[in-house]
């Protein structure tokens, strides 16, 4: 336990996807199914967004647990870094809407692209019904820490992902 | 600390007590010893063999999903 963890995972075909950081905070930590794209989807998901490829891409992956049933409706306002922005998944998987759907974890809700690399992200994330699980909540085994390698999404098909467990 | 335990279901494995140590698995897939989970395909959601988790200075490649008793690893 209190061991960082930071792991990111690809292979030949596959998008790079950093996985979000955070601390072991037990001794079974369960990263659960991880969705990868395909390089070729994740070049879809790129010019349907048109993003700036020298920027970072970021899935966010919002977990319903409590009285928490569900997401959509939801809003997620990018406060910083300017000129990031954010558009929703679609139920068949693909950014294309400007609502959010009911789309839970491990799939990704919404991507925030056009992001700074290395950038501090501050985000407003307001879902009817829900709130966001204070700051050290343990899921899974570990505590998330907010944070997460971002890299230019070009050279090397780079993604990254963050969690928010929403209660 | 979390090595030992976190390999108990795994049939024996190499435990050297980091907590993010890699060693081989006696059942077959590699692990990073305190953290697992499952690569799939985005769209199919069938699990991906042959990709590397990295974490730090350790990396695996994923396998096909071992015995359901021993699922404590990358897949």
């Amino acid at each position: 336990m209190g061991v960082m963890l930071s792991p990111y995972a690809g292979g030949s075909g596959f998008a790079t996807l950093y996985l979000p950081d955070a601390m072991a905070a037990g001794v079974d930590v369960d990263r659960g199914d991880v969705p990868m794209a395909a390089t070729s989807n994740f070049g879809l998901e790129q010019n349907i967004l048109a993003n700036d490829t020298t920027q970072a891409l970021v899935h966010i992956l919002l977990v319903k647990s409590g009285a928490c049933a569900s997401v959509a409706g939801g809003t997620i306002t990018v406060n910083a870094p300017a000129g990031a922005h954010v558009t929703y998944f679609s139920t068949q998987g693909l950014p294309t809407s400007s609502q959010m759907a009911d789309i839970a974890a491990p799939k990704p809700a919404a991507v925030l692209y056009d992001v700074t690399p290395g950038a501090a992200l501050d985000l407003t994330i307001d879902v009817p019904g829900c709130t966001t699980a204070p700051a050290g909540t343990a899921w899974n085994g570990m505590t998330l820490t907010g944070q997460v390698t971002t890299m230019a999404t070009e050279p090397g098909d780079n993604a990254a992902a963050l969690i928010v467990v929403l209660q | 600390m979390i090595s030992a335990a976190m390999l108990a279901g795994c049939a024996g494995s190499n435990s050297k007590g980091g907590a993010v140590d890699m060693s081989a698995a006696d059942m077959g897939g590699p692990v990073i010893e305190g953290e697992h989970g499952r690569l799939v395909d985005y769209f199919s959601n069938m699990p991906l063999a042959g990709l590397t988790v990295t974490d730090g200075s350790n990396s695996v490649t994923t396998a096909p999903t071992g015995p359901s008793s021993c699922r404590r690893r990358w897949a």
